[in-house]
């Protein structure tokens, strides 16, 4: 599956058309999602290439890319009202629970200028991604910092709408 | 979605301040009469506008409440308990100015419609400024003016639905 752009020659995507949505667990069932960027006004996933370079006998120099480590940080975080993600972190944070945010969130990035309503919207799904917040406090208002770390057990597909009941549906292999 | 006459909504959410309720009322036009109010619109600079990742983009709305009441010439009484009737009356502006920082204490907050998401309402100085004092008219007339800034958040382009 490719992804095209759903945009006109020379338009550029809104930012908002780049949505990241965490997905998780709470107690034995209730599963959760949240769009992650409330209030937050510039957030970029940076991939932390691990990256190896030689220099041949000829002089020509190679790149290796070994790894990626992609993260993302959203500052501020703040705790807002009706945010089922920031009640879950703070929890955790203050009863420094570990286990309660590592590993246990799948993430999904949609490029919702890529598809649309009907065929639905390019997305990927990142399973067992962590989302570590790292300082807890702030000035006049309770911000939490938080970095999300994402795997690379990676599933492509398309996401129904844009909405946190929306369904994700693997693309087929092949195409 | 609906949208609010954010101006109408600031009105709507003043007449609750019992003070400026039992005040004539005026809409950037004035009569200058004694304990009447006037409403005035400000333009707000769009260049404050805090875009975010999501859409979602904050907002400053702004007016100036003035306040006109009759003043005095007479001088201060050196005695105390006796007031001064100047003084009294900025008091009562001062008040308002107080009532709206309670407001915004109690998050109690003009009610700007569907997708607008109201922050913080704060008056823009601590005090009221003397703007001016009209001696030709009969009772002389004092003009008093604070500025009231409410910040909101602008959710109507957001296109994810929570």
């Amino acid at each position: 599956m490719s992804l095209t752009l759903n945009l006109n020659s020379g338009q550029v995507a809104q930012r908002k058309t780049f949505i990241t949505v965490a997905e998780w667990t709470e107690g034995t069932s209730t599963q959760l999602r949240e769009i992650l960027g409330t209030r937050t006004e510039d957030s970029s996933m940076e991939l932390n290439a691990d990256i190896e370079t030689m220099t041949d006998v000829r002089g020509i120099t190679y790149t290796d890319v070994n790894k990626t480590e992609p993260q993302q940080t959203f500052d501020p975080y703040l705790i807002i009202g009706g945010s089922n993600l920031g009640a879950y972190l703070t929890e955790a944070v203050l009863k420094n629970d570990i286990q309660a945010y590592t590993n246990c969130f799948t993430i999904y990035q949609i490029a919702a200028f890529s598809g649309n309503s009907t065929d639905g919207y390019y997305a990927v799904k990142h399973a067992n991604c962590s989302i570590i917040p790292t300082a807890i406090g702030g000035d006049a208002k309770v911000n939490m910092p938080i970095e999300l770390h994402l795997s690379n057990d990676i599933t492509v597909g398309t996401v129904n709408k844009l909405s946190d009941d929306f369904t994700f549906t693997a693309a087929s292999q092949g195409l | 979605m609906s949208v609010t006459d954010k101006n109408q909504a600031m009105i709507n959410y003043f007449l609750s301040c019992t003070p400026i309720y039992q005040s004539t009322l005026y809409f950037n036009f004035a009569n200058t009469q004694d304990s009447a109010k006037q409403f005035i619109t400000l333009s707000n600079d769009i260049n404050i506008n805090t875009p975010y990742i999501d859409g979602a983009v904050r907002k400053r709305y702004s007016m100036t409440i003035t306040s006109f009441t009759s003043i005095s010439n007479n001088p201060i009484i050196k005695v105390a308990g006796y007031d001064n009737e100047n003084i009294s009356d900025l008091a009562e502006i001062q008040a308002l100015i107080d009532w709206i920082a309670e407001q915004n204490e109690a998050e109690h907050f003009p009610d700007f419609g569907t997708g607008i998401v109201v922050e913080e309402i704060r008056t823009t100085t601590s005090n009221p400024r003397l703007d001016s004092i009209d001696a030709t008219s009969t009772p002389a007339i004092a003009r008093y003016s604070f500025t009231v800034q409410v910040d909101y958040i602008d959710l109507t382009k957001v296109i994810w639905n929570n």
